[in-house]
């Protein structure tokens, strides 16, 4: 009986596995040749109930579930290249045949689009269209975009709150820092890849030390390399006057050879003096001391576009080329640049100074013309490898500028007329190299010619018809030895000792010619410098730590050429800098930095005749060579998802500083003396910055959000009295660029601060309000429609506010090469523009002319 | 006569073409198959570089053919492109000597339906190639409702358990071939993406493109046929005692990358900036 249970089991079990309609058949070809590895399917309506592969015969075999209660199944068979096929069988055991005719298309190709933003390492990698618009045109639009990464109006690129420190493209660096020339030129169809790289060092020896520098690579897109490509740019317009723009740029890109031509002449705006600032410098600050003696006679600027009040004629050229030699790893730049510029603007502005029980005002208007002319070269050979680095680097180049201020006060007018001439010629060379893989050495030599023969002030009073002509001229040369040994001493910890050692030979001399008063400094000077710089370094897993003591002894002697005296002033300088930094977490760093200087002052603290530095205002020193020591302190946060999009940073900056000169300022009612007096006093400042940026990708938008705090305590010496003055001022600054539809895009920012003054009792509140709005419809692909609206709210004193409004609107129309422009600035045609602002505890408060209604057409065409 | 000269003249070319085909330089490799598409596919694990947790990318490679795919770190598809286009041998040689540069390469190559019927992987282990032969079948897929869509391309859902992992593969309905990354294939689509259920291992495909290129298989000497569970142990063994250098740093794999591979008793030595992380842990 058992016997016959368990085989009714058995039998019952294996039916029940063998639950299962099997269709069987064959797929062949139209030649009757069996289709191999095609998917044969059973469906009822759209759900696959059962599949399977053809072998090399063409045959299959289906397995459907008897759980499938279908009368019917639909069949399919299908292969890459062939037809799909269907046909429409009854659910039950059968076999069948497909015939299958060849597809009359294959397959498609396809690739994935990438990520937005991709992080690995210490590289940031932006798709740079998936964050572009129909309206942006260069690739610094599109830089403006990209989250984390901000633009000023200079064209100057920073990271997370950081100023990059290289500027490459397809890994060269063809344009030494000025690379607003290639943001501004460049297309952004050029450009496929933007690439953020993180804690970089420029020597490749160096890989893998500290660095908090921030560089950035642009990759292109294959149609902009290997074949010259460039932008032609024509345009004509009607203002003030007849509007005027012509720009040429030629550029080529290979793997060996890189070039960036540009020619541009044009009155609409000024540009040449942002396309050749070198925005990274190998050398030392090259401003003469004649510059710092004499001061440079300039007026206000209002926080305002330049295009919006400055009638200019710029004319630049510019050659730019880099060369990579025999291999890789060996590279030559040439970089030549001539530019010019002319500008004038309208103004006015009430000077109101603190004179114990009054104050005292002075009222001007002004006519500033400025003619600039800069030419300069630059030479630059590299050969970086994983073993050694070289750099030779020649610089040439001059600033001559005139500038014409015609001055009006409520009783007199003057022609102020400041001619200035400089010359510098610098040659840097550095080599570092392995000796083993622990040790590596460093030598470098920095040679530097600065010339300023004339910086000559001249002041014509109409009234008098009298000529008042401040002569300054400054030359310096510097020669500058080091070397550094580097030893790894194990994991992750290095020891570093530098030593430094430098010469510098000035002359300075000053004269006042045509006044009452003779006034004349004459000095020669001599200074030298030993120092050595023990330094640790730490780096591992992201932390890193970097200190280093830098003691110097400084040996000056100034000879006065007037009086034969000699000044020795032999000193001993501290210098401290260190810095931490550590991750603490997969998207957030923090670093702090602790700096202490002790820094001695140079020859113009000795030049105590008096320098006049515009009509109404002179300048002495103090005879005594100026010391100070600076204390700084700086905490900076970072973070960084680039899954989320989210950025974020923020610092809070703390400085000390202590003097033992103070600054002098005594106002009379035609005269304003500056001097620097015997007396220790001491000042400090805290700034605090907050940014973060979300993207959305899902409407294309970009919103940002910065918020700024500083706070400062000074000490002047005004009408024979100590006074101390603190300042404070906030800043909101929210951002939105917003993309919903391909048919329109917003731009949104506004900036409101609040700066508070007070001293000896006093206090004063000026605040500000900016927004600017920009809209740009793409009705049909191709044509943009763009207005832009700025809305301008400014205190100008405790009671009052002034508000102005400013309208442009353009057209546009892109058909394949050639862009076709139309636009109208400054609608409304408003003509001034005021503010007021505390320097210390002077107030100015300015009435600016601006430029009318202008009309534009512009004529692009890019190859 | 016309004729029989015809007939002499065709018998002539197809003596010369076939001695040319034979002289084709195949570099100590056996052709398996003409080559129709080329998919690449990035592979992500999550293991550990310097002792914490990280993820750890690779390119990747499967190359169909008329009757099956190949897949393999995406610096042994360079090898057959230069045998494919008749390239010098010491070129291939070269070829042959710079894989497995990345970062965490792939290291093993997948012949799926290589045999008909079988998967076959050989993978560098300790002292050989451990070879392992499975049925193409050994997934037991579930076909689900689930859907993603990978490259503009909708993918259905399926899951199965293989190795001591459950397997989700997203497969296009629209693409009919039955391969996929690693050893995930028999379902009646191209796999797009594919993860396991610990988010320790995951394929996800870049591009599809045709090619030309033929599908080969490198004749090596010292493949030794093994067990799963023997090729586990023989591997774990080769990454993570002996040959196989963790935890390097960038500067050292920048260096690495830049030379030929080294070989001992000529099995390559392989770097990796992580951990060794398994695919199949049983």
């Amino acid at each position: 009986m058992m016997r016959i249970i368990f085989i009714t089991l058995f039998l019952a079990l294996a039916s029940v596995t063998s639950a299962q309609t099997l269709v069987t058949g064959v797929v062949v070809d139209a030649q009757h040749e069996p289709v191999v590895g095609a998917v044969v399917k059973a469906l009822t309506e759209t759900k696959i109930k059962a599949f399977a592969n053809t072998n090399a015969e063409g045959k299959f075999t289906l397995k459907i579930p008897t759980t499938v209660v279908a009368d019917s199944l639909t069949l399919t068979a299908e292969s890459v290249t062939y037809a799909k096929l269907s046909m429409r069988i009854a659910n039950r055991e059968q076999n069948v045949q497909f015939v299958l005719s060849t597809a009359a298309t294959t397959l498609k190709e396809f690739t994935k689009v990438a990520k937005a933003i991709e992080a690995r390492g210490d590289t940031m990698t932006y798709q740079l269209s998936a964050f572009t618009s129909e309206g942006d045109r260069t690739l610094e639009d599109g830089l403006k975009k990209l989250p984390g990464v901000s633009v000023n109006n200079d064209g100057e690129i920073s990271y997370q709150g950081r100023k990059i420190s290289k500027f490459y493209i397809e890994g060269l660096d063809l344009l030494n820092g000025k690379y607003t020339i290639a943001t501004r030129s460049i297309p952004k169809e050029y450009v496929s890849q933007i690439q953020l790289l993180s804690h970089y060092n420029e020597a490749k020896i160096d890989k893998g030390k500290p660095s908090n520098d921030v560089a950035i690579n642009v990759k292109l897109s294959d149609g902009a390399k290997f074949k010259p490509v460039g932008t032609t740019e024509a345009a004509l317009g009607y203002g003030d006057k007849l509007l005027y723009q012509l720009g040429l740029a030629g550029m080529l890109f290979k793997s060996q050879f890189q070039s960036i031509i540009t020619a541009k002449a044009g009155n609409i705006s000024r540009f040449s003096g942002s396309a050749i600032r070198v925005l990274t410098n190998y050398f030392s600050d090259d401003s003469p001391l004649a510059a710092r003696a004499a001061g440079t006679l300039s007026a206000s600027t209002p926080p305002l576009k330049e295009v919006r009040y400055l009638e200019s004629d710029d004319r630049l050229v510019s050659v730019n080329t880099v060369q990579k030699i025999k291999d890789d790893d060996k590279t030559l730049n040439i970089n030549a640049d001539y530019a010019n510029s002319v500008s004038e603007y309208d103004l006015s502005q009430n000077t109101s100074y603190y004179a114990g029980d009054k104050e005292i005002s002075f009222f001007e208007r002004e006519h500033p013309h400025r003619n600039t002319h800069k030419p300069s070269l630059l030479l630059k050979y590299k050969d970086n490898t994983n073993d050694h680095y070289l750099v030779e680097t020649f610089q040439a180049k001059g600033e001559f500028v005139n500038s014409d201020f015609d001055t009006e006060t409520t009783t007199d007018s003057y022609m102020q007329r400041q001619k200035t001439r400089m010359f510098t010629v610098q040659n840097y060379i550095s080599s570092n190299w392995n000796i083993k893989k622990a040790h590596n050495i460093r030598i470098g030599s920095t040679l530097e010619y600065i010339s300023a023969p004339k910086y000559d002030l001249s002041v014509v009073d109409r009234n008098n018809e009298s000529t008042v002509t401040q002569e300054v001229g400054s030359n310096r040369f510097l020669a500058n030895l080091s070397g550094s040994y580097f030893r790894n001493v194990g994991g992750s910890l290095a020891l570093i000792a530098d030593v430094d050692a430098d010469y510098e030979h000035n002359t300075i001399t000053s004269e006042l010619l045509g006044a009452e008063k003779t006034s004349v400094n004459s000095y020669s000077n001599d200074v030298g410098r030993i120092a050595f710089t023990p330094a640790v370094q730490y780096f591992s897993n992201g932390t890193s730590f970097v200190a280093q003591l830098k003691p110097t002894v400084r040996f000056f002697s100034a000879k006065n050429r007037l009086t034969g005296d000699v000044t020795h002033n032999n000193k001993f300088e501290l210098h401290f800098f260190s810095w931490f930094s550590r991750p603490v977490n997969a998207y957030s760093t923090f670093r702090v930095n602790i700096n202490y200087n002790k820094n001695i002052g140079d020859v113009v603290s000795l030049l105590t005749s008096p320098i006049m530095r515009t009509y109404r205002t002179e300048n002495a020193n103090s005879g005594i060579i100026s010391e100070s020591s600076v204390f700084t302190g700086l905490l900076y946060y970072e973070y960084k998802h680039p899954v989320k999009m989210w950025f974020a940073n923020g610092s809070i900056d703390y400085t000390h500083t202590s003097m033992n000169t103070l600054s002098s300022q005594f106002v009379s009612t035609d005269n304003v003396a500056m001097q620097a007096l015997v007396g220790d006093n001491t000042s400090e400042s805290l700034s605090t910055r907050f940014s973060v940026t979300k993207e959305l990708m899902s409407i294309h938008s970009k919103i940002k959000l910065g918020v700024n705090y500083t706070y400062s305590r000074n000490t002047i010496m005004q009408q024979n009295e100590l006074v101390n003055y603190y300042g404070n001022s906030y800043t909101v600054s929210p951002s939105i660029n917003m993309h919903p539809w391909s048919f329109v895009e917003l731009n949104y920012d506004c900036s409101y601060s609040k700066s508070f003054t007070r001293y000896i009792g006093k206090s004063y509140t000026r605040d500000y309000l900016n927004n600017n709005v920009s809209l740009k419809i793409y009705p049909v692909k191709k044509i943009t429609i763009s207005g832009t609206g700025e809305f301008v709210k400014r205190q100008i004193s405790d009671e009052s506010h002034k508000s102005i409004s400013i309208f442009d609107a353009g057209i546009s129309y892109r058909l394949n090469k050639i862009e076709i422009r139309a636009d109208v600035r400054n609608i409304l045609n408003t003509r001034t523009y005021s503010y007021s602002l505390f320097n210390g505890i002077d107030a100015y408060t300015y009435d600016f002319g601006l430029r009318g209604r202008e009309y534009t057409v512009t004529f692009v065409y890019r190859r | 006569m016309k004729k029989a000269a015809l007939i002499f003249i065709n018998t002539l070319l197809s003596i010369a073409a076939c001695a040319a085909n034979d002289k084709a330089n195949l570099s100590g490799r056996t052709q398996l198959d003409n080559g129709l598409y080329k998919c690449t596919y990035t592979y992500t694990a999550k293991t550990t570089v310097a002792g914490k947790d990280d993820v750890v990318t690779s390119e990747t490679v499967l190359h169909i053919g008329e009757h099956g795919a190949k897949f393999a770190d995406e610096s042994v598809f360079i090898p057959d492109s230069l045998v494919s286009v008749g390239a010098p041998g010491n070129k291939i040689q070269m070829a042959n000597l710079k894989t497995y540069g990345q970062d965490y390469p792939f290291t093993a190559t997948v012949y799926q339906n290589y045999p008909e019927g079988k998967t076959t992987m050989v993978d560098v282990c300790q002292s050989n190639y451990a070879v392992l032969t499975e049925n193409i079948d050994v997934f037991d897929w579930e076909l689900t409702e689930d859907t993603l869509t990978v490259c503009n391309h909708l993918c259905y859902k399926a899951v199965a358990k293989y190795g001591g992992r459950t397997w989700e593969a997203w497969y296009a309905d629209d693409i009919p071939l039955s391969y996929g990354p690693w050893k995930l294939a028999g379902l009646p689509g191209l796999i797009l993406a594919a993860h396991d259920t610990d988010g320790v291992n995951s394929f996800v495909i870049n591009s599809m493109q045709h090619t030309d290129v033929i599908v080969t298989r490198v004749k090596n000497v010292k493949e030794v046929p093994v067990n799963r569970k023997d090729y586990i142990r023989l591997k774990d063994e080769y990454e993570n005692q002996k040959y196989s250098i963790s935890g390097t740093t960038e500067l050292d794999l920048n260096e690495y990358k830049s030379q030929a591979r080294v070989f001992i008793g000529g099995i390559p030595l392989i770097f990796r900036s992580g951990k060794y992380v398994h695919l199949e842990l049983e």
